[in-house]
């Protein structure tokens, strides 16, 4: 199958008992691990309400009947299954990479790895690849797995990136709450980051950014002055590394405080990937973590 | 310590290149690929501000390399050294170039390359000598190397821009010739032009002998505007009288528009028509003028631009117009033809224009002598040869240049006693009509005949079916075979004369090549290499010659006359010109009509013909003097203004060498810098 290549086993066997579960109720069809928004069948009890003509005997609440004299039937919470769908930047910048591995190559092996536990969990899988407008899209089904894979293998060469265009569309095609997974380097101010990846929230999906960025792009250890070339606009710059690092990083750390600010204020899952880090130790880290707040809460 | 060239140590202004570059280019000979500068232009400029200059051994080193080889370029010297130039006191051999191409002839500029030449002159010592060469397409060399100043300064006013193209290879070849006998110390070679682009041939080579030094004199104007008639169409409408309809091609060689022109045209000397043109810079135009009837057998046009502009030569073109000239060709039949035997032949030879085909068809047993003789081309249709006196006539006829086209069908037939003219035996008939027939297998394209098939889609003579064929056992040339081997056309020459024989029909009959598009332009081809029909030029190019002894168009016979005729030029100068075997053609060198007729013609209309100068050479863009000078120069020997002083001083430079040893020093230094700066970072 093309695209195999991008689910990694040394990941999968890592993160293969976690679950990336919807902490906000999802639209779906069929069991599932995910909250719905309906009452159905579940061990969760959610409430009782008065018998009428047609409601199964089997589910009238004896004991509440020994106490009160009155027909009640008990409701349960209902588990469905959820769309999953990851939104992958594409865009030159993602093509840098300082240690072999770029960071286009790192967000294929994430949103690979993303997807393929989203099927084992029965969710429909779904892909979006875009820089400025939406590139590829394979809707969100649970046979889609292999499309979205093949879709992940035959990224070419693509243009500069933005996110609010190519996002809003997502939100308008994604009619169904579910999970939605943005990988990107957000090379863009906060507030545009946060007001193009905020409406998903708004229209009930769970949103999570994954925010790779390569080591280079965080510590800036280049020594010697050099033309430094924008991958995305072409633009050049002299830069004397030593005399700008320090301020370099600080703004990055800034823009990282602030993308975590800003989404964390709109209920937003925000990670921090770097490509130095192997993709099995940070998706396990960052699930089990997503794991324990969901229990917190 | 002195300098040859004082001027050239403003280089060391260079030593300033280290710094900048250390500065400035240093930093952005890298370039850094990074994901986006979005941080990175957020930071204050001042921090990414050029850098401190660190390594202060690397500047060092790259100053003192700029200095030493600006130091090496001005060419440093001694002054009180005891090396002396042994020929201070030899004269010069100075050969004086003096181009006089029609591009000479623009405003102004002949003047001033007579002043250079006449300066060249004056700047000659009493040792020295000199001589003058004149050139164009041709090279005129003029007195031999002498000291006597008047001579030489004579020569100069005599000369007058021609009509001729510049080229410098042959001029400099000459002079190079002249000069390589001098055992003078110093010889010099003065080349005084215009210096068009299109006068220097890249592809060709000439090096000048060693030592020799070439000046080049400039004396064209940075900016010429120019405009010129570079050719013109001739298209012929065909009706109860022939008329012509031309369009003249006009180009504006110049960066600067023409505004409004006449562009007029003379018939025989009298005005045509006028039509106005105007011409955006670097841009060209067609003027096409009303048709006109052709009033004689041939007519003299120009077309002419009015008002001229400095550059009159390429103002006007002319051209000599004949009437559509017709081949006589005799069409013999047998007495019992097949009923479409000529048809085919006849419409063929009546579409033609250029020329035309005058047709006369006759029966075998009724062609005389004089039919015979009277026509440039006789086709022998499926018929046998005349026969009576008719026989001897076409014998004699074809030996003195009259063409025979000999079309074998079943009705063809060549007694033992018939004219020896025939390229091989006549066999019998092959029948191949019970198959699909055969093709042409073989043709010799480099023939005449078939020449003009030779290019890709220019005609498919293998698409006749050819279902009957005679056979013949040629003993001439074979020029196409069909595709069993057996000949299908042949030829001989016989005399002057040449007899082609087909051997098979030209009706639908015997095959269908009649019926295919290749067929006229075939039959047109064979008459015109039997009539040996030459297409007459309506003009020639300045340099070109002119036999007028040749036969042109359809004359009967090949001409051949040798003696004298007598030449009227376009200046209107009479003279004569002796044609004999080894001088047979007449060169044509002023633009304009040259007359030209036999002394003993007296009032007949004499032979015109119309010459123009080269197009090219209008084209007034310059080119680089310089890469002139080291295209035919050693290297150091291309500096000529120098005087005599300065000579002495050049050569006293030149054996103290100093300024070798400073470039090696430099470039040490900046190999020692290479090494040293690629050290650096390891260092760092």
């Amino acid at each position: 199958m093309r695209g195999a290549q991008f689910v990694d086993p040394k990941a999968l066997a890592r993160i293969h008992n976690l679950e990336l579960l919807a902490r906000s109720v999802v639209d779906g069809f069929i069991n599932g691990l995910h909250r719905a928004p309906y009452l159905g069948f579940s061990l969760d009890f959610a409430e009782h309400r008065g018998y009428e003509p047609g409601d199964d005997l089997r589910r009238v609440d004896w004991r509440l009947f020994a106490r009160t004299d009155r027909y009640y039937v008990k409701q349960f919470e209902a588990d469905s299954n959820a769309n999953c769908v990851v939104a992958l930047d594409v865009s030159n910048s993602m093509r840098f990479g300082s240690r072999g591995v770029t960071k286009l190559d790192y967000g294929r092996y994430l949103a690979a790895s993303l997807l393929y536990l989203s099927s084992t969990q029965r969710d429909r899988v779904g892909l979006v690849t875009f820089d400025t407008d939406v590139i590829e899209y394979v809707p969100p089904s649970a046979k889609h797995l292999e499309f979205a894979l093949y879709a992940l293998d035959r990224i070419g060469e693509r243009g500069p990136g933005s996110l609010a265009a190519p996002l809003l569309k997502v939100t308008d095609c994604l009619k169904r709450r579910g999970i939605v997974a943005v990988i990107s380097d957000l090379y863009d101010e906060p507030e545009a980051v946060a007001k193009a990846i905020t409406p998903l929230k708004f229209r009930g999906h769970d949103v999570v950014v994954f925010h790779v960025l390569d080591p280079a792009e965080i510590d800036f250890p280049y020594d010697e002055a050099a033309s430094f070339g924008d991958l995305e606009s072409g633009e050049r710059m002299p830069i004397v590394p030593d005399s700008v690092r320090e301020q370099y990083r600080a703004l990055v750390q800034a823009h990282i405080d602030a993308l975590s600010q800003r989404f964390t204020d709109n209920h937003i899952d925000y990670a921090l990937f770097r490509t130095s880090v192997p993709l099995d130790y940070a998706l396990f880290k960052y699930l089990s973590l997503r794991e324990r707040l969901s229990r917190v809460r | 310590m002195t300098f040859l060239a004082p001027a050239l140590l403003a280089g060391l202004l260079a030593v300033a290149i280290p710094v900048v570059l250390h500065l400035v280019q240093r930093e952005r000979r890298v370039l850094v690929e990074f994901p986006s500068l979005m941080f990175l232009q957020k930071i204050p400029y001042q921090s990414t501000r050029r850098r401190a200059i660190r390594h202060w051994l690397l500047l060092a080193l790259r100053v003192l390399a700029f200095a030493l080889m600006a130091l090496a370029f001005a060419r440093p010297f001694l002054p009180g050294t005891a090396l002396v130039a042994s020929d201070a006191g030899a004269g010069r051999d100075v050969v004086i170039l003096l181009d006089r191409s029609y591009s000479m002839g623009h405003a102004g500029t002949w003047d001033r390359a007579r002043d250079a030449a006449r300066g060249a002159i004056r700047a000659l010592g009493p040792t020295d000598r000199a001589t003058i060469v004149l050139f164009d397409g041709e090279v005129e060399v003029g007195p031999p190397f002498t000291s006597e100043k008047s001579a030489l300064t004579t020569a100069v006013d005599r000369a007058q821009p021609g009509s001729g193209t510049t080229r410098y290879i042959p001029a400099l070849r000459a002079a190079s010739g002249l000069i390589a006998p001098s055992e003078r110390p110093r010889r010099e070679i003065v080349l005084i032009s215009d210096f068009q682009k299109t006068g220097w041939d890249r592809s060709q080579d000439v090096r000048l002998p060693p030592g020799v030094v070439l000046t080049p004199v400039a004396v064209a104007e940075e900016r010429r505007v120019n405009v010129a008639i570079v050719g013109l169409t001739i298209e012929r409408e065909q009706g109860d009288r022939e008329r012509v309809r031309l369009s003249a091609r006009v180009a504006n060689r110049s960066a600067e528009p023409t505004g409004e022109r006449d562009m007029r045209l003379d018939v025989d000397g009298r005005q045509a028509g006028s039509v106005r043109v105007s011409l955006e810079p670097n841009a060209s135009a067609t003027v096409t003028y009303a048709p006109f009837a052709l009033a004689g057998e041939r007519v003299a046009v120009t077309a002419r631009l009015v008002p001229g502009d400095a550059l009159p030569r390429d103002d006007a073109f002319h051209a000599v117009l004949t009437g559509a000239s017709r081949i006589p060709v005799l069409l013999i039949e047998s007495p019992n033809p097949a009923p479409d035997s000529n048809t085919y032949l006849l419409r063929a030879l009546g579409v033609g224009s250029s020329p035309g085909f005058a047709t006369r068809v006759l029966d075998v047993a009724r062609v005389t002598p004089s039919d015979i003789s009277s026509a440039a081309a006789i086709v022998l249709n499926d018929s046998r040869p005349p026969a009576g006196a008719a026989a001897p006539a076409l014998e004699t006829a074809v030996r003195n240049g009259v063409g025979l086209l000999v079309a074998l069908g079943e009705r063809a037939a060549w007694p033992e006693t018939g004219p020896d003219l025939l390229p091989g035996q006549l066999g019998g008939t092959t029948d191949r009509s019970g198959t699909r027939g055969g093709t042409l297998g073989f043709i010799d394209f480099s023939h005449p005949v078939f020449e003009i098939f030779s290019r890709p889609r220019s005609g498919d003579l293998t698409a006749g079916r050819m279902l009957r064929y005679r056979q013949f056992s040629a003993s001439g040339a074979t020029l196409a075979r069909f595709d069993d081997g057996a000949i299908a056309l042949a030829e001989r020459r016989v005399g002057r004369g040449t007899v082609l024989v087909w051997t098979t029909t030209f009706d639908s009959y015997w095959n269908d090549l009649a019926l295919k598009p290749v067929f006229v332009p075939f039959l047109h081809q064979a008459i015109r290499h039997l009539a040996h029909y030459v297409e007459p030029k309506p003009w020639y190019t300045s340099g070109e010659a002119f036999d007028p002894g040749a036969r042109t168009g359809t004359e009967a016979t090949i001409q051949d006359e040798m003696g004298t005729f007598v030449v009227i030029g376009p200046d209107g100068e009479s003279r004569t010109f002796e044609r004999t075997a080894d001088t047979r053609a007449l060169p044509l060198v002023d633009q304009g009509f040259y007359q030209i007729r036999r002394p003993d013609t007296g009032a007949g209309q004499p032979a015109l013909v119309a010459v123009n100068v080269e197009p090219g050479e209008s084209d007034l863009a310059l080119m680089d003097q310089a890469e002139l000078v080291s295209a035919v120069t050693a290297a150091g020997e291309t500096d000529a203004r120098a005087s005599v002083e300065e000579m002495t001083v050049e050569e006293r430079e030149r054996r103290q060498a100093m300024w070798w040893y400073l470039l090696a020093a430099g470039l040490l230094l900046l190999v020692a810098e290479v090494v040293l700066a690629n050290r650096m970072p390891r260092m760092a």
